[in-house]
């Protein structure tokens, strides 16, 4: 009998489908996740509609140091942003070094 | 101990009484505890008080090259149990350029970090030179899913410096199979 | 389950023991705060001999002053169960082992009461009080709080005009916990 490949080993924040929402940083027993965002105006509205603003995700971190992999967040988010991978979670040589950025900073973000 | 009866063991168990189940005698204990050799023994001084272990290192890659010794707190301890490729026997004499880790398997609690601290210590005189530390799982490095106990030390850190954070709850043992490689230089083997 | 008064609690374990049941299982402490102004001690012996259901043993202490005989008398092993709950309750066991168990000496408090806060998540501020589109948790909007952290106005930033929360209110706050009474 052979054993299905390891695949609840590490998290990652698929970027384009998050919303900043934060059910999962809510729901996290661990508090593990923080999330920084600013909001923005729509562009390209019709002539006449009313102003509309969607969320920009500026900060994205999961501190593996306190995670329990118990896959809440995974289970929660509504817009399916974070799944499980096979690769094994990084070790660091300080618990600082544990905490993951997950979202590149960019010129947008960094205003 | 307890003797499950041929005409119990064929009906389903939910719902049934306990002392339907099982003819419950109360365990004996250390009835066999064997004595086992005194070496490799670790002595310090705790709250007044002198105590004396016997430390079980593993003989990591087999040649004497790394001995690694398991604080085993909690669950980590059995993915140890895992990646561990020998069973652990008492401390040898050392080669000059043999290394020593200490590995911290699970949560530190308020009331053992004295002992978990004093054990670290009593190893490093044991062995003759600093282990290398490893902190193992969530637990050991900051407190883990348990940080907001009334009881738990948040991190092993807090007591002793520590050479290396493995995430996980519990981490894959080959995550500590490459940590310890990489604390050998012998990434990639 | 049988409700003892705590005046006949020692003397009807005994006879318990005494019926044949002297199996010592487990021996808990409840919070009934918010449903009985109590601790509820709950002791769950068997007879094994005689293939019967358990015995459970239920004694109600008035939660301001809970003083209970101790049983280890009759039963040796409960005495590590009775250490246990006068530290994480602050219940005293008259006649019983005074040394704590497994907190350290110089700790405070009674834990597993369901009014006590727990420190480290009130004092720490928590991912999820930000809302979607902010940066920093703003102080004028009114935030989320985490589960067993109770609302500011009970515990942490209490009006100082009014009086202290009862308990029943801070336990009933900080995680909902607390049972409500059956009207």
């Amino acid at each position: 009998m052979s054993l299905p490949e390891p695949s609840h080993r590490w998290i990652r924040l698929i970027e384009p489908a998050c919303t900043s929402c934060m059910i999962c940083a809510r729901e996290c027993p661990s508090w593990c996740i923080s999330i920084d965002s600013h909001t923005e105006p729509v562009e390209g509205l019709l002539a006449g509609a009313r102003e509309r603003t969607r969320n920009v995700l500026e900060r994205f971190a999961i501190d593996w140091s306190l995670c329990m992999y118990c896959g809440i967040c995974v289970d929660e988010c509504p817009y399916d942003a974070l799944e499980w991978v096979g690769d094994v979670t990084q070790p660091g040589s300080s618990s600082a070094a544990l905490v993951e950025e997950m979202v590149e900073k960019s010129e947008a973000t960094s205003r | 101990m307890a003797a499950i009866s041929a005409e119990a063991a064929n009906k389903p168990i939910i719902g049934r009484r306990f002392y339907e189940l099982v003819d419950f005698q109360p365990m004996r204990t250390h009835r066999d505890l064997q004595e086992f050799p005194y070496n490799g023994l670790v002595s310090f001084g705790l709250d007044g008080e002198h105590y004396r272990g016997v430390m079980r290192w593993v003989d990591w890659y087999g040649d004497g090259s790394l001995y690694v010794l398991d604080v085993g707190l909690a669950c980590c301890t059995l993915e140890f149990d895992a990646a561990a490729p020998a069973t652990a026997g008492p401390l040898p004499g050392l080669d000059a350029r043999a290394q020593v880790a200490i590995v911290i398997s699970g949560t530190v609690t308020d009331r053992l970090a004295p002992a978990v601290a004093a054990v670290i210590d009593g190893c490093e005189q044991q062995a003759g030179r600093r282990p290398a530390v490893i902190s193992f799982g969530a637990c050991a490095s900051s407190g883990g899913p348990y940080w907001d106990s009334y009881a738990v030390t948040k991190g092993v850190d807090q007591l002793v410096a520590v050479d290396a954070y493995v995430p996980g709850c519990p981490p894959p043992p080959e995550a500590l199979a490459a940590v310890l490689d990489q604390l050998m230089g012998r990434v990639g083997s | 389950m049988i409700d003892v008064p705590p005046k006949e609690w020692l003397s009807t374990v005994d006879a318990v023991r005494t019926a044949g049941f002297d199996y010592f299982d487990w021996l808990g402490c409840v919070d009934e705060i918010g449903r009985r102004d109590c601790f509820r001690i709950v002791l769950l012996v068997r007879n094994l001999a005689a293939k019967a259901e358990p015995m459970m043993l239920n004694c109600w202490l008035p939660r301001d002053d809970p003083r209970i005989d101790t049983v280890r008398t009759v039963y040796a092993g409960a005495a590590w169960h009775e250490r246990e709950i006068a530290e994480l309750f602050g219940v005293e066991f008259v006649g019983g082992d005074s040394r704590r168990l497994l907190l350290n000496p110089e700790f405070e408090g009674t834990p597993l009461r369901k009014d006590e806060v727990l420190a480290a998540r009130t004092g720490l501020d928590w991912p999820g009080a930000k809302e979607p589109g902010e940066t920093a948790a703003s102080a004028n909007r009114r935030r989320m709080v985490p589960p067993g952290v109770p609302d500011a106005a009970v515990w942490g930033d209490r009006d100082e005009s009014q009086p202290a929360a009862e308990p029943a209110e801070v336990a009933e706050s900080a995680g909902g916990r607390i049972r409500r009474r059956r009207t």
